[in-house]
């Protein structure tokens, strides 16, 4: 190691400081984030702040129901019954970016069941934003987590069914991204 | 204002990492995945309307009138449904067309239905006083049209007379 020529024991204090040193280098060439602050706490355990980890929670489905051959069904992201419900949860104030991966049909019965999403179909809500904003889910969302780490996302939608779509239960899988960029 | 401010702290890190500035990771990330579900069920939904006026144009006085044209002064109607499925088509036809003055007698004969099988060129017909049995097309469509005859009397007062033909359409 970088500070194995000073002579661990018979330093006294310089043993301490280099170590904290040697640490932060290493620490700073590890590609897992997660590591980072592990490390600084064992060097300096009195100044160790302990972060939370950035968790995205999938809370509740999509569900559009019933729906009807040749009549469109719309879900609000504003519908706190039927849209789809994320929870992100990490550091207070945080900022974070969110990313969804979205389908254009479900899959089912037959011939897949066309899904659209329009530039109000997500919808997000935390301390910062009680009352919610609505948000294009095909364009990154940029946001910050609220006092209590967390923010909401709801996503809504709309399925257009043909006059010849099959009968059945389609589904179809919506994959959110989030990514911390920090405080 | 949050998501500005938080935009430009995003900017700031994106620029120091690629300076080489920082070199742990900012950006940890997470991801979560739900499904959008839907059932479909049942029937397309029939709908109908009246796209075309049943239109007899001057008419004179003692001297039965049918439509000039079928494609252009029949009375037409476009049902939409749930593809290749039967369907009773019934009208509710008037006798008389009402005006300024005594009513016009107007009658439906046995060939007066039109089944458009590909407006406006081709076609057959059924007798709209009885309830048409038939089917929607490949793509859900039903195009029904209506002829008759109107009959002023001699005394009829001049003046534009009218009555009303209503479709019913039911799987």
């Amino acid at each position: 190691m970088a500070c194995s020529g000073w002579c661990p024991g018979r330093h006294g204090r310089s043993f301490a400081v280099g170590s904290v040193f040697a640490a932060l280098v290493a620490a700073s060439a590890l590609p897992t984030p997660g590591l980072v602050p592990a490390a600084r706490a064992q060097s300096n355990p009195r100044r160790a702040v302990v972060v939370p980890p950035l968790v995205a929670t999938a809370v509740h489905d999509l569900a559009f129901g019933s729906v009807l051959p040749g009549i469109p069904v719309s879900v609000s992201a504003g519908d706190p019954n039927h849209s789809g419900l994320f929870e992100i949860s990490g550091p207070a104030a945080a900022c974070v970016r969110v990313e969804f991966s979205l389908p254009s049909g479900l899959a089912g019965g037959g011939a897949p069941l066309p899904l659209v999403f329009g530039p109000a179909d997500g919808f997000d809500f935390s301390h910062l934003h009680p009352h919610g904003v609505f948000f294009d889910p095909h364009a990154p969302l940029v946001g910050v987590l609220g006092a209590d780490g967390q923010l909401f996302v709801r996503l809504g939608g709309t399925v257009l069914p043909t006059r010849t779509q099959p009968g059945g239960a389609y589904s179809a899988t919506i994959t959110m991204t989030v990514y911390n960029l920090g405080s | 204002m949050s998501r500005v401010k938080c935009v430009s702290t995003a900017a700031a890190l994106v620029g120091l990492l690629m300076m080489g500035g920082l070199t742990e990771r900012a950006a940890a990330q997470a991801t979560a995945s739900i499904s959008a579900t839907a059932n479909v069920v049942g029937f397309a939904p029939l709908t109908a309307a009246g796209v075309n006026n049943l239109d007899f144009g001057t008419v004179t006085a003692g001297t039965p009138k049918a439509p000039t044209s079928l494609s252009a002064n029949a009375g037409r109607f476009n049902i939409s449904g749930q593809p290749t499925t039967s369907v009773t088509v019934t009208f509710t036809l008037p006798t008389v067309l009402t005006g300024p003055g005594a009513p016009i007698p107007v009658t439906f004969a046995t060939t007066d239905g039109l089944l458009w099988t590909a407006f406006p060129t081709t076609h057959t017909t059924f007798n709209p006083n009885s309830p048409f049995f038939t089917t929607t097309d490949g793509s859900g469509n039903l195009v029904i049209g209506i002829a008759g005859t109107v009959s002023a009397p001699l005394s009829t007062i001049t003046g534009t007379y009218t009555g009303t033909v209503t479709l019913t359409v039911s799987y």
